[in-house]
């Protein structure tokens, strides 16, 4: 009987484990095939050999590959496993299948920040020049984070409560942001309307590494806590019972996630969908076992807008396409067929 | 009998001249009715419609067709407009100014919102009972949200919507667009002279390329819209593009954008132009250290010509053949006037004069811009700047 059990266990984890590794699989060839589509179309050869050796292609190429497709390349993967885990991490710790950074207002506040420097100059700390739109986009989402973390806990964590005190914070934002839309003259309209977009075209190397430190930095605090993580949704009482300090528990992770969404989002601006699909896909393939949806999360992120990069050079070669369009297109039809898949409710 | 019939005749012209002038009183009663008329029109949109000519109350849906408004109506364009779409104001641009300085008036015209902000109020519209309301072509082509049912809703209430277009097509259309609003203002002498211009000094060039032989040159032109490091947007078949085309060049974004849009990088990179033009309206971004904010091209070049610097100081321009050879052109406006007005001609003969410098060194875009302020504008305004980086 004992030995049955732990052959079942065997067999789901062993199969667990093969969705993690192929996906990882695909978020590399992915990641591959977003170095290698773009509008110059250099061949395989030619790619190759400017990454591994920049000095022997023109400088053209050289600065093709290592200034504009890596690092946008990379931000994608960067990006899309941040927006998914905090975006599972939201819904696990809230108990609520609605959480995103999306849902709960975040990218409406960044957005808010990014349009004050933009329109208005306001600054909320002194900054250098590339970075005054990323740092206030930055603080108003943390400052959202922080919001949102009072309500839920005045609301004790009930979903409702959290579910319309984020749209309400998600509308106070948007029409904040269409205030100053308002009253911005036509050159700044432009520049804000295409900061609300989400692209990634402003990723420089440097933003790149802030936003794959966080990433890198909050995996391993995040996966220490799994287990605990995966209790929390047997309900409060039950991940106390197993000594879990749940207050705490909660109040850590949401820290974490916060600053995660925050560094994600003040470089590449509104890309929503993400944070809310990534998780429940990765909900749908392993369940909630944090060991497997913690990294199944990220790698879905990853691979979602990934491959809305890819896309968004495929449709209409030679210009750019904001991939905020573009990644609701990919996720959405996977999305709700897995939905119709899992009739019997994963959540 | 004759002196009966000379009696007569006296009495007839008697009351011929008693019911001609009765009638001339009447009609100064009735404000004129008499004169008017109603025609019908096809716009740029290829619609048909209905006004009462002469026009007296004109609406323009944006305040940047002033301009071209101002000179095809001649002194009285202040009288004629008795509302607009109010968006250049805002960062107080410098031919606004110019205005305002000669004709406070301005200030007082009532704002009827507009649909690039969503704020256009069929209402107010209505209020101000206007015999035509002028709206711009890639306003309706860019269909903003509310446009079609707001102008369906204005058409019901009995005011026509023109439709008028100085971007889609900035030669033949622009030529029509001032014939017809010419028309519509009983100023059709005056509309017919300023077409007769344009079309003379775009004709030095187009004439003069005919018998260039010469490779075109490759030329990218951006509508800096971004802070100097992102890129802006260029034109495929309209607006930049049209003007390219009549200028002598290969423009790199036609066949990939189709209107307006943003060219991918590498894409640039990858094509390499001969000639870099880089276009600003309504301001552009400067990011002194620790600010940011959009500045308005003044008649001081040094911050025009830091912003062309800091746009070639993007990823991989250094390798570009058109940055090597100092060959970046900037052509700043303080507001959209240049680009959406009656004042293409001379942009285009700048750009033919970059393109083709031996074969242009005659042309004087600047004097032939102040010539046409001087014949047809209420005001000097100065304010299109030409500007080249000289390595």
């Amino acid at each position: 009987m004992n030995h049955r059990a732990e052959n079942l266990y065997h067999q789901i984890t062993g199969r667990k484990y093969t969705i993690v590794f192929s996906m990882g699989i695909a978020a590399v060839l992915i990641l591959l095939a977003d170095i290698a589509i773009g509008p110059a179309w250099l061949s395989i050869d030619e790619i190759f050999l400017a990454v591994f050796s920049p000095d022997s292609v023109d400088p053209t190429t050289s600065t093709i590959v290592w200034k504009l497709r890596l690092p946008i390349a990379l931000m994608a993967i960067v990006v899309g496993a941040s927006l998914a885990i905090a975006g599972a991490e939201m819904q696990t710790i809230l108990g609520n299948p609605l959480a995103s950074p999306y849902t709960l207002g975040v990218s409406a506040s960044a957005g808010f920040g990014a349009a004050l420097a933009l329109v208005a100059g306001v600054s909320v700390f002194p900054s250098g020049k590339n970075y005054i739109v990323p740092i206030n986009a930055f603080f108003f989402a943390m400052l959202t984070c922080l919001l949102m973390y009072s309500v839920a806990k005045k609301a004790k964590f009930s979903s409702e409560t959290m579910v319309l005190a984020g749209i309400a914070i998600l509308f106070l934002f948007q029409s904040l942001t269409a205030l100053l839309q308002y009253i911005a003259s036509e050159q700044q309209l432009q520049a804000v309307i295409f900061w609300l977009f989400g692209n990634l075209f402003r990723t420089t190397w440097q933003k790149l590494g802030i936003s794959s430190a966080i990433l890198l930095l909050t995996i391993p605090l995040l996966a220490k806590d799994a287990w605990k993580l995966t209790t929390l949704r047997l309900g409060d009482e039950k991940a106390e019972s197993l000594g879990v300090n749940v207050e705490r528990l909660r109040l850590k992770t949401f820290v974490l996630v916060s600053i995660l969404t925050g560094a994600a989002v003040c470089f590449v601006g509104t890309i929503g969908f993400i944070g809310l699909a990534g998780p429940h896909i990765a909900r749908m393939l392993v369940g909630e076992d944090q060991r497997f949806f913690l990294p199944v999360s990220a790698l879905t992120g990853a691979i979602l807008l990934s491959s809305a990069s890819v896309l968004s050079k495929l449709i209409v070669p030679g210009i750019i396409l904001p991939i905020g369009i573009i990644t609701s297109f990919i996720g959405v039809p996977f999305f709700i067929s897995l939905m119709f898949k899992k009739r019997g409710g994963y959540w | 009998m004759i002196r009966m019939t000379k009696h007569n005749f006296l009495m007839i012209i008697a009351a011929a001249l008693l019911i001609i002038l009765s009638g001339e009183h009447a009609a100064g009663n009735e404000n004129r009715l008499s004169h008017k008329k109603r025609i019908t029109v096809t716009d740029l949109a290829g619609r048909k419609v209905s006004v009462q000519i002469p026009a007296e109350k004109i609406i323009l849906s944006f305040d940047r067709h002033l301009p071209t408004f101002s000179a095809i109506a001649g002194h009285d364009f202040l009288e004629k407009i008795v509302g607009w779409g109010k968006i250049t104001p805002i960062s107080d641009q410098n031919i606004y100014r110019e205005f305002k300085k000669k004709y406070p008036e301005i200030m007082s015209i009532p704002d009827i919102g507009t649909h690039a902000k969503g704020t256009f109020s069929v209402e107010k519209v209505m209020a101000l009972k206007p015999d035509l309301i002028l709206y711009p072509l890639w306003a309706v082509l860019d269909k903003y949200e509310g446009i079609t049912d707001d102008l369906d809703r204005l058409e019901q209430a009995g005011i026509p919507t023109v439709i008028i277009d100085y971007w889609k097509d900035p030669f033949e259309n622009s030529i029509t667009s001032t014939l017809l609003i010419g028309s519509m203002l009983g100023k059709e002498e005056r509309a017919g002279e300023i077409a007769a211009f344009y079309k003379d000094r775009v004709g030095k060039v187009i004439n003069r390329l005919a018998n260039i032989k010469k490779n075109k040159p490759k030329v990218y032109l951006e509508g800096a819209s971004k802070e100097p490091s992102q890129y802006g947007w260029s034109c495929g078949n309209a607006g930049w593009g049209v003007i390219l085309k009549k200028a002598g060049a290969v423009n790199i974004a036609e066949g990939i954008i189709k209107e307006r849009g943003t060219i991918a990088p590498e894409y640039l990179l990858k094509t390499n132009p001969d000639i870099i033009i880089v276009s600003s309206f309504g301001g552009f971004w400067q990011q002194p250290d620790d600010e940011m904010k959009t500045v308005l091209p003044e008649y001081d070049k040094k911050p025009m010509l830091d912003f062309l610097k800091a746009i070639t100081e993007r990823p991989g321009w250094g390798h570009l053949d058109a940055v090597k050879n100092g060959k970046i052109y900037g052509i700043f406006d303080s507001s959209y006037y240049i680009y959406n007005n009656i004042y293409t001609f001379a942009v285009v003969q700048a750009i033919a004069k970059w393109l083709y410098p031996d074969e242009f060194k005659d042309l004087d875009p600047g004097a032939d811009l102040h010539l046409f302020e001087q014949r047809f504008m209420p005001v000097y305004h100065n304010d299109l700047q030409m500007i080249e980086i000289n390595r």
